[in-house]
């Protein structure tokens, strides 16, 4: 890395820094060239190198204290020189020079500290045009971003859950009294996870943001061994009353296993999408999507159709949610969710897990909970502020936005709830009522939102209100075998090449501009009024507002931004179709 | 060098001195020392003020340059006690000084600490999260040394001390020679010594932030002032701990306060204010063109369409009433409970989701969730030392708050008969494993529930599709049914209201991000400079402004919606207020209460109320009264609030109209099946109704059903509260009273009107005359009205709305103010 003389300006020196590396990093190509710690192992990148590192904000440090300006003594010379502590861990000092730690020209500086955990995808498909011809290139794309995918495809039941939890486990007998826990949400990830050090600007990051840092890593070992010297240091007693070995544990795990970064640069990323392209050649995107949308649409719904027994409706509705999003709140109102229960299939089967891994394979983000008592009784869904390590512990619904969760809750069976259950199953309505979580500091708790898809599958009403249920109607035969066959055939009909679109597909249009046009406004107003007059039992706000999301993803999945009047009448011919489906006394939840 | 050091620094001392010895001012200090020493304390608190005053410079210093600054003035504090009384200034090895005052940008949250105040004297605001046992520490050990029968002391001082060079840390075992030192454990001496974390306020936080934290030292007599959960203020000195030492630099650092003061805060975070803010409040509370409580209510959960009566209900409980203690410790409650019934989808959870996140401390609780025992308080035993413990529930922790309880039907009989302590009494009762205990719950309870039947049934009376005993019922001030109802132009606009909500979307924001409903960081800034250009962005503006999505077509004045900030901060104001309630009033409610009991007497059998009229009606007239008379800032409680009051009980009382089960018969007309919400369309269906009881013989258990089934005149009284209201209102308005303008026409027209400028000049200097003839600042309007007739008679009269006119200009320009018929001069 190239070392920079700093003038007396820290924050000209800063923005400087970021100038120069921003320059050079505008076109893709040369970012590209920066290695990406997501799917580069640590030991193949050296300390003081500039990394890329795609993360969710998982916790928020106190800020560092740091030496940003000191004076070293060079003690053969009698020279002193003064030297930026910014952008790394340690000072710099020979064996020869000295560091004037009471100097006056010292400069105390502050930065913030990140807690972040890796996005599990690969960024490496940023380069591939954004429809590949296919072939070869494709296929290792397609293998190595859906690699998880592909194991919990095959996967029963039993199998899932036993690798879930051996991994649990192989963390647990791992993580001894040496290896802290890397405090993931969900129990499969294993992404890395690192520490960032942020130095400008740090009030912008939001927990849970995905976003992608561009700095210097380090994982210098020396950092490793530094508390237990420190601990053994009596001349600092204050210090050991203050931090309490598990706040040391967490706050400075060993840098082999979580290393720092000094960010220099940072994208949001609006997107975890590897494959769609960002902001910049967003537009072309759409464009060059634009003639296949009905024909994507099509195929997609016909693989759904598949998976949901045949049944057309559900199909769509499955296809709406996939691409739902919360796009406005007012004061309380998280507008645009879109939660789904799916019911009414036949059970026992397998449908669940084979549904979620064909969900897996398409969308960027996604988990799957069994929501078995053990589950709800065992795990924990808020995070909670540990004090004693001095961090966000998280819990399973720590999430980054459009994550899709998977609830399956023909695994519940009837049990005994303990206070951990109820809290959490009052924790996942929040979420799917309010698209907020409650974080838990212990002296108070604070909401914070989210934009997290729920999918419900049950086999009677839900026990969670979602604000859409709809009734599987099997076309298809619902024995086991043919599921099962059903299933490979949807496994061999999503050619990497067609996965890929599919992937494209939808992470795109979620993102398209919408408005609606005010003659369809004064239309679907008069519509509303004389539904509400025919009978105001079919008709209520909630029964609107579903209506209105409703027609605005149809009108999304079709790749336009504004919808017509048909639109319209397809959404409320669904609603009307699904409302039969439920049967009279339960049209809708509040 | 060393030595113009050591002269400066005596300076500062006698500076310091000087300030405490202010004998020939006012002697405060003075006293203060005195006083300490007679209560044997060691800590004197110094206003930053004071010494700011009297010696800006040294504020100043101590302020930037504390370290060097706090040892001088505690050098000069054992000096000056010295004086006072050498005896007393010999116990104590050191005397502190603790500051408070005012610290302008120094004042801080621990997200705004950084590392641009190190070494400087800071304010710091949170909550206490974790604490550290209180350790001894040693500040002196004695050793003797048998071999040599000396004895010898050594002081010991860490970076957490003010000397300014720590001591090695080795505890002596040898003396130089190599003899072994025997320590002296009772002529050494302690120190208490604590460290305790402090985080940042939740409600100070930006949006999607956590809060963050900063490390604390407490010593001596500091120690063991707060424990978890407190809500703190710390003055300390801010420093850093030097990097490691031995072996290898790693240029971090670690930092922390050192405290020099602990003072607690409220429970309830106070908004901050600004003097601007100050003055909006009072000229919004003073708004003659527009009724200030319509307003407020309106601006409620402006994502909800309709239901003004239930806002406006709301807003009351927001303000709250009067709280009495009597002398005999009776307490007559001021919070004001409601309980909105009504069927599903009706947007009311939305709304206690809404009164949870304006008001200043709420808690959330469901039906389901949680039994009588989690709302009220409970004993635990801990499971380790099988110590028993009183655990708070929900209405507990809501002490002076709201506690919001959804589905408030799903709550078996016996927890919700274990709150009506709570709501009447405002307190807990635990007796229960040993521990007898009254724990304080004075807080209002906003509770949801769903009719009996899941929807309301239209053929039943409003109390069985209820379904709570009487006894529950009564305790709720306002109870609401919330009908899912048909009308056209209501469904129009509930239809372009949600329309509007999806296709509005906040400048500036992205998908998914929160609304920014907690206050900005409060930066009590005074001269930072880094802050000069946010000063314009932490106004708060009193109105939303206006979108055209968000907010409908149409812009009108009336329209307008407070902002959440400012509502924030004017009902915290307004809260505060104790109106008192005048004759007029009084006579008025008690007069009202007794039609209320009679037409209770009267129909026996009439069950179209919501709720049984009992004594507790009169508190719930007054409590709705003195809340009104709160959101107008009015220091009486006046006929208005009363007739507000009233309306808004008649409303929650009477307005739900049951259906007759005739319409089966009748087939269902489309009128019929509408409930009716409003007072609005009441009249032609009352009638008719009225006819068809005529026309019919009752049928066997209909009796009861009828809501009209009484006397014409009080039929009139209860149906037509509006319109017969309104009269009255508009009479006396016109009469005497123009600040008390709702929405009628007349404002427009008033507004229309205007003033031209000569006009407006004639009125003037009639006015000045009047006002110079008086010798007065104040005026009655009366006289102004007969001066302007006198000067103007003419066919240049000046009109009634001309001089309101006039007079809202002058107000305007800051020249009169006119108030309760009083115009002042400015």
């Amino acid at each position: 890395m190239l070392f920079l003389f700093l003038d007396e300006n820290r924050e000209a020196y800063a923005s400087k820094v970021r100038e120069y590396f921003s320059a050079r990093t505008k076109d893709k190509a040369s970012r590209l060239r920066i290695p990406s710690l997501n799917d580069t192992p640590l030991h193949n990148l050296c300390t003081n190198t500039l990394v890329r590192f795609r993360c969710m904000v998982q916790d928020m440090y106190d800020p560092e204290y740091y030496l940003g300006l000191y004076e070293v003594e060079d003690l053969k010379t009698g020279q002193r020189l003064l030297r930026s502590g910014m952008f790394r861990d340690l000072a710099e000092c020979t064996a020869h020079q000295d560091i004037k730690l009471e100097s006056a020209r010292n400069v105390t500086m502050d930065r913030q500290t990140l807690g972040s955990l890796g996005t599990k995808r690969s960024l490496e498909d940023d380069d591939k045009p954004v429809l590949p011809p296919g072939g070869t290139e494709m296929e290792t794309s397609k293998g190595d971003s859906a690699s998880t995918g592909d194991v919990s495809m095959t996967a029963t039941e039993d199998k899932q859950t036993d690798t879930k939890r051996s991994r649990v486990n192989t963390q647990q007998g791992r993580s001894g009294p040496v290896t802290p826990d890397l405090n993931f949400p969900l129990p499969n990830e294993t992404g890395p996870a690192c520490i960032m050090k942020i130095y400008d600007n740090a009030d912008k990051f939001k927990v849970n943001d995905v976003i992608e840092f561009i700095g210097v890593l380090s994982n210098d070992p020396t950092m490793a061994t530094f508390p237990e010297r420190k601990r053994s240091d009596s001349s600092t007693p204050v210090v050991d009353l203050m931090e309490g070995v598990e706040e040391q544990d967490a706050q400075s795990p060993p840098p082999s296993l979580v290393p720092r970064i000094h960010v220099i640069l940072t994208r949001d990323c609006l997107h975890t999408n590897p494959l769609v392209p960002d902001s910049e050649s967003y537009n072309s995107g759409i464009a060059g999507l634009q003639g296949d949308v009905s024909e994507l649409r099509e195929q997609l719904l016909a693989v759904l159709e598949q998976a949901v027994f045949g049944d057309r409706l559900s199909a769509e509705y499955l296809l709406c949610h996939l691409i739902a999003s919360i796009y406005s709140r007012q004061d309380v109102v998280a507008v645009g969710k879109f939660s789904l229960n799916l019911l009414g299939f036949p059970t026992p089967s397998n449908f669940p897990q084979q549904l979620y891994s064909l969900l897996e394979s398409l969308v960027t983000k996604s988990f799957y909970l069994p929501m078995t008592l053990d589950n709800m009784n065992k795990l924990r869904f808020s995070p909670k502020k540990d004090y004693n390590a001095n961090r966000l512990s998280s819990g399973l619904l720590q999430l980054s936005e459009n994550t899709h969760l998977v609830l399956d809750e023909t695994a519940l069976q009837p049990g005994q709830l303990d206070t951990n259950g109820v809290q959490n199953i009052t924790a996942l309505g929040n979420l799917i009522t309010w698209q907020k979580v409650e974080y838990d500091f212990d002296f108070h708790k604070q909401d914070f939102p989210c934009n997290i898809l729920a999918l419900v599958l049950s086999e009677g009403k839900s026990i969670l209100k979602c604000d859409c249920q709809v009734r599987v109607m099997p076309r298809l035969s619902t024995s086991l075998d043919e599921v099962e066959k059903r299933f490979e055939g949807i496994l061999t009909f999503l050619t990497p090449s067609l996965l890929t679109r599919l992937r494209i597909y939808l992470s795109l249009v979620r993102q398209l501009p919408y408005r609606i046009s005010t003659d369809l406004q004064t239309e679907i107003e008069e519509d509303f009024v004389n539904a509400r007059k025919e009978d105001s039992r079919q008709m209520t706000i909630d029964d609107f507002h579903s209506l209105l999301v409703l027609a605005r993803l149809l009108c999304l999945s079709h790749g336009k931004s504004e919808p017509t009047k048909e639109f319209w009448e397809t959404a409320k011919s669904m609603e009307a179709e699904r409302k039969l489906r439920m049967g009279p006394q339960s049209s809708s939840t509040s | 060098m060393a030595e113009e050091d050591d002269q400066r620094f005596r300076e500062i001392q006698r500076e310091y001195l000087d300030f405490l010895d202010d004998d020939e001012d006012q002697g405060v200090y003075q006293q203060k020392v005195r006083d300490m020493i007679s209560d044997n304390e060691s800590r004197l608190l110094v206003n930053i003020n004071d010494l700011r005053r009297k010696n800006p410079k040294r504020a100043l210093e101590l302020v930037n340059n504390s370290f060097e600054e706090q040892v001088a003035f505690h050098r000069a504090l054992k000096e000056f006690v010295a004086l006072a009384d050498p005896v007393y200034s010999k116990q104590h090895e050191e005397f502190f000084v603790a500051l408070e005052g005012s610290f302008g940008d120094k004042h801080l949250t621990p997200r705004s600490v950084t590392s641009k105040y190190l070494g400087n004297m800071v304010c710091v605001e949170g909550i206490v999260t974790k604490c550290s046992l209180v350790r001894p520490k040693i500040v002196r050990s004695v050793h003797y040394c048998p071999a040599t029968k000396k004895t010898m002391e050594r002081k010991y001082t860490d970076m957490t001390s003010l000397d300014p060079y720590p001591s090695t840390a080795a505890y002596p075992t040898k003396d130089d020679d190599g003899n072994l030192l025997e320590t002296e454990y009772g002529l050494s001496s302690y120190k208490d010594h604590q460290t305790f974390t402090l985080q940042e306020m939740p409600e100070k936080s930006p949006a999607g932030q956590l809060p963050r934290s900063v490390d604390i030292v407490a010593d001596n007599d500091l120690v063991d002032r707060c424990k978890p959960g407190d809500r703190v203020q710390v003055v300390g000195m801010y420093r850093c701990l030097p990097g490691k030492k031995n072996g290898y630099t790693t240029a971090t650092f670690r930092t922390i306060l050192i405290a020099n003061n602990i003072a607690h805060l409220s429970k309830e975070a106070a908004p901050h204010f600004t003097a601007k803010d100050v003055a909006k409040i009072r000229k919004f509370s003073k708004q003659k063109k527009m009724d200030v409580f319509e307003t407020l209510s309106r601006s409620l959960a402006p994502s909800i369409h309709g239901h003004e009566y239930i806002k406006k209900a709301i807003l009351c409980m927001l303000l709250g009433g009067n709280e009495k203690v009597l002398d005999n410790g009776t307490r007559l409650r001021g919070d004001i409970n409601i309980l909105l019934i009504g069927d599903p989808s009706v947007a009311k959870s939305q709304m206690l989701r809404y009164v949870l996140h304006t008001a200043p401390r709420a808690i959330a609780t469901t039906g389901r969730g949680s039994s009588g025992v989690g709302l009220t308080a409970a004993v635990t035993t801990d499971q380790d030392s099988g110590e028993r413990r009183l655990e708070a529930g929900a209405m507990v922790l809501g002490d002076r708050g709201i506690v919001c309880i959804d589905e408030f039907d799903k709550m078996s009989d016996i927890d919700r008969t274990a709150i009506h302590e709570v709501m009447e009494q405002g307190r807990v009762t635990i007796a229960k494993a040993g521990i007898h205990a009254k724990l304080n719950a004075r807080c209002s309870v906003l509770a949801a529930a769903n009719p009996v039947y899941g929807r309301y049934d239209q053929y039943k009376t409003p109390m069985e599709n209820i379904g709570l005993q009487d006894s529950l019922l009564s305790r709720f001030d306002l109870l609401f049914i919330v009908l899912d109802k048909m009308d056209p132009e209501l469904d129009r606009e509930i239809a372009d209201h949600v329309l509007r909500m999806h296709r509005y979307r906040n400048p500036g924001e992205q998908d998914g991000e929160a609304l920014p409903l907690t206050l900005n960081l409060d930066l009590l800034a005074t001269k930072d400079p880094n802050l000069e250009e946010d000063k314009e962005n932490e106004e708060t503006p009193i109105y939303e402004k206006f979108d055209n999505l968000l907010h409908g077509g149409s812009y009108r004045k009336k329209d307008e919606i407070v902002s959440m900030a400012f509502m924030k901060k004017y009902i915290h104001v307004a809260k505060v207020m104790k109106p008192a309630l005048t004759r007029e009033a009084a006579d008025f409610i008690s007069e009202e209460y007794s039609k209320l009991r009679n037409q209770d007497n009267i129909q026996q059998n009439n069950l179209a109320r919501t709720q049984p009229i009992t004594a507790r009606s009169l508190e719930t007239m007054i409590r709705l009264s003195t809340a009104h008379a709160k959101a107008r800032m009015s220091k009486t409680v006046d006929l208005q609030d009363a007739e507000a009051a009233i309306q808004l009980i008649e409303f929650a009382y009477f307005k739900k109209v049951l259906q007759k089960p005739k319409k089966r018969r009748h087939g269902g007309s489309d009128g019929e099946s509408s409930d009716n919400e409003e007072g609005g369309d009441d009249e032609p269906q009352k009638k008719k109704r009225l006819s068809r009881r005529e026309r019919r013989p009752r049928v066997e258990g209909e009796e009861g059903y009828d809501p009209y089934d009484f006397d014409s005149e009080g039929a009139e009284e209860v149906d037509e509260p509006n319109p017969s209201l309104e009269v009255r209102r508009q009479r006396r308005r016109s009469s005497q009273d123009a600040a008390m303008e709702t929405e009628s026409t007349e404002t427009t027209a008033a507004k229309d009107t205007g003033i031209t400028p000569d006009r407006l000049k004639k009125f003037k200097t009639s006015l000045l005359n009047l006002f110079k003839s008086r010798h007065a600042q104040s005026l009655e309007l009366d006289l102004v009205r007969e001066q302007l007739k006198k000067e103007h008679q003419d066919e240049d009269v000046f009109s009634e709305d001309e001089m309101f006119a006039a007079i809202e200009k002058m107000m305007d320009d800051n020249q009169v103010m006119l108030s309760d018929q009083v115009v002042f001069l400015i």
